[in-house]
């Protein structure tokens, strides 16, 4: 001991309370706790108010171009459980690879057109609405739409044509693929054959007579009729190269996904899902597509009987066609199938396939029991 | 006369033997002598000792009884910080046990010197990092528990916070969408089918749900080895800011302001981690510059 001056009166050899010191802890951590849930939810706030972007500041005019009135009887509404002929945008479906939807102000948007063109131009959203408008009714469907799946969806889409501009900048011979960008970098490669062959490829801004929603591309978007979505309908387009499938392979060719990728012919069936129906009438009703091709046929197979169902008129190749069956409904188990038959006579295969690497083959199978 | 005896200076008589010196001067009460007796306890290997411990930052350490060096006046003008009291020995073991006084550190900062006062060690030494009460085979329950807990706190507050950041510059900068993105990018095909058959359009939604999952487990084994070694926990939490803004940055599109959001979130992550630790310390061990 080498102190010997501490006043000795005072001595007090309380041990310390081994204890943690739970109380500060507990407080500390709800204030951490706060401090996160305020930082993150008011960051999210932040962030909506300071780069949403509002889709009504778009105002569409009316098209130049109509569409054909829907002929009649083109639209079965009276069978519950059948998809809508149109679907609608809240319904539609949403397949991309933005985590957070990219927010893109008409005022700062632009598309450049540049690769393998003779006149390299950069087009402002102004100078694309004073382009003639086409309104036009195309069914939009993705590659990962398994059979009987969900990513597949009809709008009327208005905009103008992509040939159109494409031909003003001059595609040169010989650029096979166009490599559409969106706002984040990501990059689809369509060929151009199809793109340029008269159909009605569109950059489309507006979707069932109103503005493209955030989630589908707003302000702009590509939609190339009879193509799945990953090869064709690039979301916030802001550039376009055109170039050959031999020099770029775009995002999806990368992963093992095709550089084509035509829609085959398939179809689904919407009503009955499956379960336990009432003996007596049963309608089986659902869609079929083939987009640029057209549907010619849809059957239903009871059992492994076919029978033809009935369609409702085609309102364009590049849409889908609702059908039905009534169906008299005899007690027990029962398969159905549907498969459907294109304008060039080909009938969809039974042979089931993932959707890698171009789209999901086979017959649409729904089992059911009826009471 | 031994020879221990040197003769005495003719003159020597005139002045006094350190015996007699100190019968006349007791120590404490002549400054300059008592300088003279700090002088010499340096030479104290129990001192040494003390300082060997306190550089390698255990703290206060087994030794130590006050800043005996530095002090040139009486014990009783001790500067206020040395609060030490010696140890216990057992013919001091006290009859009463007095009462601590009222804390006076809040959950904002760590406890003060203060709060111990009155406080003596007790037998067997205590005042070491608390991986020292674990080494003694102690409970260790608490300390994976608030460390846990610490761990999963901060990294919740710098996502927030990196969010809140980036709403100020763009929300792909959030480091959660960047590395998310990225994610997406890299997902092996058929991890994807899976995905997107199994979820359909909530794909996104159950990314960033195990995105959040697996964030948080990190954090937790962060903060339960953090508890022990801060320095891990602070490394820890800083690589995980820096992977955020890597890859913010290396993102399409891209810009260099995309880092911000990930290493803001990082360094307020890593305040809040230590911070945190340092409210559920037994002791005031965890202080910057002594333990990082």
């Amino acid at each position: 001991m080498t102190r010997t001056g501490a006043p000795s009166g005072t001595y007090s050899p309380a041990p310390p309370p081994n204890r943690p010191n739970r109380r500060n802890f507990l407080i500390a951590s709800g204030a951490a706790a706060t401090v996160a849930a305020a930082a993150g939810i008011g960051g999210q706030y932040l962030q909506n108010k300071r780069f949403n972007v509002n889709t009504s500041s778009v105002k569409l005019g009316s098209p130049a171009v109509k569409a054909e009135p829907l002929p009649k009887g083109a639209e079965i509404t009276d069978i519950p459980g059948l998809s809508s002929f149109y679907t609608p945008n809240s319904q539609f479906y949403r397949v991309d690879t933005a985590l957070v939807v990219p927010q893109v102000s008409p005022q700062a948007w632009q598309l450049r057109i540049h690769g393998m063109v003779s006149n390299p131009t950069t087009i402002n959203f102004d100078a694309l609405m004073k382009r003639p408008m086409h309104d036009y009714d195309i069914t939009l469907t993705c590659v990962s739409e398994n059979v009987g799946g969900g990513y597949i969806g009809n709008a009327r889409w208005q905009g103008v044509l992509l040939a159109d501009l494409l031909k003003e900048a001059g595609i040169q011979p010989g650029a096979t693929q166009i490599v559409m960008r969106d706002v984040n970098g990501m990059n689809l490669g369509v060929a151009t054959e199809p793109v340029m062959d008269g159909r009605a490829s569109l950059l489309a801004v507006g979707m069932n007579g109103q503005p493209l929603p955030q989630e589908h591309g707003f302000p702009v978007r590509v939609v190339v009729p009879g193509l799945y979505g990953y090869v064709s309908a690039c979301k916030w387009v802001v550039d376009m190269q055109l170039t050959t499938f031999g020099a770029f392979d775009a995002y999806w060719t990368q992963r093992g996904w095709s550089q084509q990728a035509p829609i085959k012919t398939e179809s689904r069936i919407d009503t009955p899902k499956g379960g336990t129906v009432n003996a007596g009438t049963v309608t089986i009703a659902g869609v079929a597509w083939a987009q640029h091709r057209g549907i010619e046929a849809v059957e239903v197979g009871i059992d492994g009987t076919w029978h033809q169902a009935k369609l409702a008129v085609q309102d364009t190749i590049d849409t889908w066609r609702q059908w039905y069956y009534p169906w008299q409904a005899t007690a027990g188990r029962h398969t159905l199938q549907v498969r459907a038959t294109d304008k060039t006579g080909y009938t969809q295969t039974s042979v089931y396939h993932l959707p890698e690497p171009n789209g999901a083959t086979g017959y649409h199978t729904v089992h059911v029991t009826v009471a | 006369m031994s020879y221990q005896d040197p003769p005495r200076h003719r003159h020597s008589s005139r002045y006094p033997t350190l015996a007699q010196y100190e019968d006349s001067h007791p120590p404490y009460q002549d400054s300059q002598r008592y300088q003279s007796y700090q002088d010499a306890s340096y030479q104290d290997t129990s001192y040494q000792d003390t300082r060997a411990d306190y550089r390698r930052g255990n703290g206060y350490a087994a030794g130590y009884r006050g800043f005996a060096g530095l002090t040139t006046g009486a014990p009783e003008q001790r500067p206020p910080w040395d609060n030490q009291r010696e140890r216990p020995t057992a013919l001091q073991q006290p009859t009463e046990w007095q009462q601590a006084p009222r804390r006076t550190s809040g959950p904002f900062f760590a406890a003060s010197d203060d709060d111990y006062d009155d406080y003596t060690a007790p037998r067997d030494d205590d005042y070491g990092r608390p991986r020292r009460a674990a080494a003694r085979g102690q409970r260790r329950g608490w300390g994976l528990l608030a460390g846990g807990l610490a761990g999963f706190l901060a990294a919740a507050v710098a996502i927030g916070v990196a969010n809140l950041v980036a709403a100020f510059v763009r929300p792909q900068a959030s480091p959660i969408i960047a590395v998310g993105g990225a994610f997406i990018d890299r997902t092996p095909p058929a991890l994807k089918n899976f995905a997107v058959q199994k979820f359909g359009e909530n794909d996104k939604t159950m990314l960033l749900l195990g995105m959040y999952v697996t964030i948080a487990l990190l954090a937790i084994v962060i903060g339960m080895i953090a508890w022990r070694r801060v320095g891990i926990g602070v490394a820890g939490t800083g690589l995980f800011g820096l992977f955020g803004a890597f890859v913010a940055i290396t993102r399409p599109e891209s810009h260099v302001t995309d880092v911000i959001p990930s290493v803001v979130g990082g360094i307020v992550g890593i305040a809040a981690l230590v911070w945190l630790h340092s409210t559920a310390a037994r002791r005031p061990a965890y202080r910057l510059g002594r333990t990082l």
